[in-house]
This record gives structure tokens, sequence and C-alpha cells, in this order.
């Protein structure tokens, strides 16, 4: 009875997302952990991490608590050049051309300029049951030049309920998990966005930013995913955002100034609908919870569309993410990975009960490697009871 | 714990090296090793849906290493710009086919001409020139053209030839307004954001003509004016009319129904066109 309830609301969801009109990507944090790794450790991801990665990661030999998690990225260069400008707009000595200058120029070289943050805490039992909220906010602005350039913004938060079984058969480990989301959605028009130079000529000159129009709904999503293995080698995959489509409304910044968070549409007419991924991977780790840890995966985005591919290797580069982590001491973390072939790296410390994780990527956004990428710096620090 | 300050001192080494500057890290292994890379074989076998689909012109960017391909082999260039052509002339394709066509076929133009260094070069720094012209100008001083020439321009080679094959693509630019005009855009703001900024270019170069008596063409004209700029120590006192002898009518080229009007509106800079129309009358 419960299979078959679950599989009449999976079809339900995928025929309300086929027919939404707007199409929202999830906005999904760009945590110092996953990034350092090439943007993999979704399908592995365990814990807390699970929340935004893949359910079956709920169940782990220990629980864990999350008082607090909170990551912070920005989408410019780590170069020595920019560095430097940095310092001198922090300073006060740059002046207002000199930083509208180099605004164009990180926006431009670097295929995007923005900046998001995550916020989030949960818990997540032994026997498999977790309880999470998370608060998600990503900001982009892109284009050829600023003249043309637009400001994307996205913001999600998140109340997650998720449950994850662990199976035994012979030497073989399964994990099987999925959860249930109720999300509010708050965005600029996911395509048209707003006009960035515009926006940044009108602070830069008065200070003022003028009315920003928005769109906000709320709605339900379902992840599902499993991870099986034997011994150390791990496979995995996990599909994300099965929702049902929601209603989006309209609201401008001063209505939101006026009124406060009543402001947030609850009724909205325009159909849209959160756009589904999948993810497998492939991992190995070893000598867990010794004192020498370490652990290798490869995720690919998308592996449906690998078996009608043409060029499979070709598609197969196009969307690997690959990383290595090793453990030291059980307390720090140095991470290395390749997404879609561009270099990233990180580490960290695992205290008693704080975490702190730093890393430097670049995603890639056009249509093979090293076409378009955009890369950033992440921090993550986190207060965190159990592992 | 002793160990455990040990460990903390090589991990703020670690950050701080992360942190102080990461230039060696921003390069694509797979690029480097042409892995995963388009073909210029599979390219020019490959239909117009499967031109459209590798090109990302679908989902809202251009792909420069596909532009690159392309122009890596002259078969494949002429080939793909046939199976370009013949959609976006097909009175069976849809508009969306015929515009994504249109889009394709102007950035291959484009590269192909070399002018699209120089339209990104021009696009990336014209809001900088504007603030620097302006500043100038508000503080009474000289405004420094071989410095903003330098800023727009820093290569100059074959710049007549890049000027004059970038008016020459005014019918490519008019043919993509008119389809927007008549079926709406079908594109992503940002190609008709693109499309809008180098269209500009192309009518101004286009609308142009030289002072016969020193130039043959626009584009002689224009490089030699960029030439004469740098080199001279007052360029406020150079002549524009021995270069050009009619400068672009900016009112008649932004005016309703024209190419660059269509383009600037649906990209959503209609203001900034506005502004346009009153330079030069």
């Amino acid at each position: 009875m419960k299979r078959k309830a679950l599989i009449t609301i999976l079809l339900i969801a995928a025929l309300a997302a086929a027919s939404a009109q707007i199409q929202f990507s999830e906005v999904m944090p760009k945590d110092a952990r996953s990034m350092g790794m090439g943007g993999a450790f979704r399908v592995f991801s365990q814990g807390y991490s699970s929340f935004f990665g893949n359910p079956a990661g709920f169940a782990g030999a220990t629980s864990s608590f999350t008082i607090a998690d909170v990551s912070a990225w920005a989408y410019l260069a780590p170069t020595s050049e920019n560095l430097g400008r940095v310092r001198q707009i922090i300073d006060g000595s740059a002046t207002d051309t000199q930083i509208i200058n180099w605004v164009g120029d990180w926006m431009v070289s670097n295929n995007g300029l923005g900046a998001g943050a995550s916020v989030g805490g949960g818990w997540v039992g032994k026997k498999g049951i977790a309880v999470g909220v998370t608060l998600v906010t990503d900001e982009v602005a892109s284009g050829d030049s600023l003249l043309g350039s637009k400001l994307v913004s996205a913001t999600q938060a998140n109340g997650i309920i998720g449950f994850a079984y662990p199976i035994d058969i012979g030497p073989v480990w399964i994990k099987i998990g999925a959860d249930g989301r109720v999300f509010y959605r708050v965005q600029s028009d996911p395509t048209t966005g707003w006009p960035f130079g515009t926006l940044l000529n009108d602070y830069m000159a008065n200070n003022s930013i003028p009315t920003l129009d928005f769109l906000g709904g709320y709605g339900f999503a379902a992840d599902a995913g499993l991870v099986a293995g034997i011994g150390p080698v791990m496979l995995g995959f996990t599909a994300r955002n099965f929702g049902l489509a929601f209603n989006v409304g309209s609201f401008t910044s001063d209505d939101v100034q006026n009124q406060g968070l009543g402001a947030l549409p609850f009724s909205g007419t325009t159909a849209a609908a959160l756009t589904p991924t999948y993810t497998a991977g492939l991992g190995l780790r070893l000598f867990e919870n010794t004192k020498f840890e370490p652990s290798v995966y490869a995720e690919v985005d998308d592996p449906i569309a690998l078996f009608s591919s043409s060029d499979i290797l070709a598609d197969l580069l196009t969307s690997l993410h690959a990383g290595a982590q090793i453990r030291l001491l059980n307390f720090i973390n140095i991470r290395g990975g390749l997404n879609k072939g561009w270099y990233s790296v990180g580490a960290g410390l695992d205290l008693s009960f704080l975490e702190i994780d730093a890393a430097i990527f670049t995603e890639e956004l056009g249509a093979y490697p090293g076409d378009k990428g955009r890369s950033g710096l992440s921090v993550q620090a986190a207060i965190r009871l159990g592992r | 714990m002793r160990r455990r300050y040990g460990a903390y001192a090589a991990l703020l080494a670690i950050f701080i090296l992360l942190f102080s500057g990461c230039d060696a890290l921003i390069g694509n292994v797979f690029k480097e090793a042409n892995w995963g890379q388009p073909s210029a074989e599979k390219l020019k076998s490959a239909d117009t849906a499967a031109l459209l689909e590798e090109s990302g012109v679908s989902s809202g960017s251009v792909s420069s290493t596909f532009i690159d391909t392309v122009l890596s082999d002259d078969d494949t260039k002429t080939t793909v710009m046939a199976k370009l052509e013949a959609t976006a002339t097909d009175p069976d394709s849809t508009p969306e086919e015929v515009q994504q066509s249109q889009t394709l076929l102007i950035s291959i133009k484009l590269a192909d001409y070399g002018a699209d260094d120089i339209v990104t070069n021009i696009t990336e720094s014209a809001g900088s020139v504007i603030e620097q012209l302006s500043n100038q100008m508000d503080e009474g001083g000289n405004v420094d053209f071989a410095a903003i020439i330098d800023v727009l321009l820093p290569d100059t080679n074959n710049l007549a030839d890049i000027i004059n094959n970038l008016g020459t693509m005014t019918s490519d630019y008019d043919n993509l307004a008119a389809n927007i005009s008549t079926n709406g855009s079908t594109l992503d703001p940002d190609v008709v954001a693109s499309a809008a900024q180098t269209a500009l270019l192309a009518e101004i170069v286009s609308d142009a003509t030289p002072n016969t008596s020193n130039y043959d063409t626009v584009g002689e004209a224009m490089a030699a004016l960029v030439e004469d700029i740098k080199n001279s120590e007052d360029p406020s006192s150079i002549d524009m009319n021995q270069y050009i002898q009619t400068s672009p009518d900016m009112s008649a080229l932004t005016a309703e129904g024209t190419t660059l009007y269509t383009l600037f509106n649906e990209a959503g800079m209609g203001d900034v066109l506005a502004q346009l129309s009153g330079i030069g009358s």
C-alpha cells in the first residue's frame, strides 16, 4: 500500500513538473567541503550535508546535531591582482571610477560576479531520521558588459524531514533514503534578472537602490537516493527536486520595506516548478575513523543523458566532478579536485564541536570543459555535536 | 598537544597560501589535454539542430570553444556556415531555429573577421571609458584620448580590415531584428543584449563615410585616426573631418522600427538606446 502511494506521488510530481511554466533550479550552497573537492560529495554526503546531497547519507553509524552551519561564498577569481583590488576597496583608496571599472572587469572576465550564503541547522539521528531547516541565497551578476548586465537573485528556505535505512546483504551494504521538503522561494525573474549596471550606477551615485521586482511562493519537493558498497568502495545515485508545481506571485522591495514579511505572497498565480537533478557517483573511503583517512569521489551530473550520448567520453568529462580528501589525525582535512576539469583546493579543521573549512574553486558554466569558468572562494563554519 | 599546534600551524600556512593569490589554480586540465572538446570533423557532419545545441546558443551563450573549433578548419567553417545560412533562410524553419542560426552565424563571422576581441574589449571597457570621459570633462581638464584609445583598442593590427568587415555585417543584424520583430524573441536576453551591442558598432561603421580625398574606406580612415591620436602630442587638435566625411546619424539609426531599436528594446536596454539617440543630434 505504501509503495503504491509513493509511486502515485512520484507520478503526480513528474506530471506537475512537466507542465510547469517557470523552471527554477535548486539554490545549492557552494559549501567549502564540496567545492574543495571539485563539486563532488553530493552523492556520498553524510549527516547535515545530506540535506543538500543524498538523503541516503542520513543513515550513518553515529548521530549529529548541527546547531548552526554557515557558509559564505563569493564568485571572484582569487588572483593576486583581484585580491590587491579588493584590499584597495576595503581600505578606501580605490576611486568610484576604479570600482566601477573593476566590477565590470570581474563580471566579464570571471563569467559572473556575485556572492551567496547558506545557514541552517538540523538533527540526523542514529536510526536514520533527519530533521533540518536551511536557508540558501545566491546572487550573480553576469553579462558581456556592465551595459547589458543582469543580476539574478535566488533565495530558498527549506524545512526538511528525511529518513534513510541501511541494509546489509552479505558483504554488500546499502543505504537508501528519501526526504520531503516544504520550501519558500524568493527570486528575481530567472531569465531577465535585474539591470545590474543601472543598480550599480544608482548605488554609487545616490547610495540607493531602485525598486526591485520579485517573485515568491511556497512549494513541496522530494529527494531520494541510495548508496551501495562493498567494503570501502561505494556506488551511489541521487535524484533531487521532484516537486509539485507551485504558484509564485509578484511583489517589490518597496512592499517588503512597508509591510515586512507580510508582503511575501502565498497565493500567486504564475505556475513554477523546481528542475529535477540527477547525480551518480563512485567513491572510495579508506581507513575510516583512523588517523589517516583518505577518500576519493567521482560524480556525474545527469547520468541518464549519457546513455543517449553520441560521444560518451566527451559528455562524461563535461559533467564530471572528481575530488579527494585526506583526513589527518581525525581533525585536519585537505582537499583537492577537478570540477569539469577546473582545479579546486580546500582545507578544513574539525575540532570537538567546531568545524572550519575553506576552498577555492572554479565551476564550468559553458558547454565544454574550459569554456566558461567561474571562479570563487568559499568559507564554512559549523557548530556541530557528533559527526 | 604540541603535535596539534604543529598541525594548526601547517593548516594556517595552507590557508595563507590559498588566499594570497591563486593565479596558477585557475586552469582547466581537460581543455589543456583536449579532452571533452568538440571536434571539427564531428561538427562538419552534424545537422543544424546538433550544431545549435552544441554551440550553447540555446542555453544563453555561444561557446567560444565551439566557435574556435568551427574556425580551425576551412571545410568545417564553410559547411557549418552553409547549414546555418540554409536554416536561417528556410521558410519552413521555426522562429527559434532561424534566430538561433542567425545568432550563431553572427558569432562565427565576428570571430572569423577578428572583430570579436575588439567588440569584447569595447563592450567590457565602455562603462569605464564613459566614466573617465565624464570625470575629465567635469574637472575641466583635457580629455586623454590616447589613454582611452589604449583601453578600447590595445591591439590595432588589421584594424582597418576588421572595421570594414564589421560594417558588412549590418544585413545579418537586420535579418535577426526583422525576425524578432515579426515573431518575438526566442533567444535568451543575454544573447540579444550581446547582439544589440555588436549591432551598434556595425551600424555606426556602416553609416559613416570616409573623407574620400584621403581614404577609400571607413576602416582605413578609422585606423589612421586611431594611430594619429595615439601618436599625437595634442590629440584635441586633430581634425575629424580629415578622416570622416559624415558621422553616423544616431537619431536615424535608433528610430522606432530600426534594427537597433528592436534589439536594444528586446534586450531590456531601451533606456540606453534613448541616450544614444541624442549623441550627435
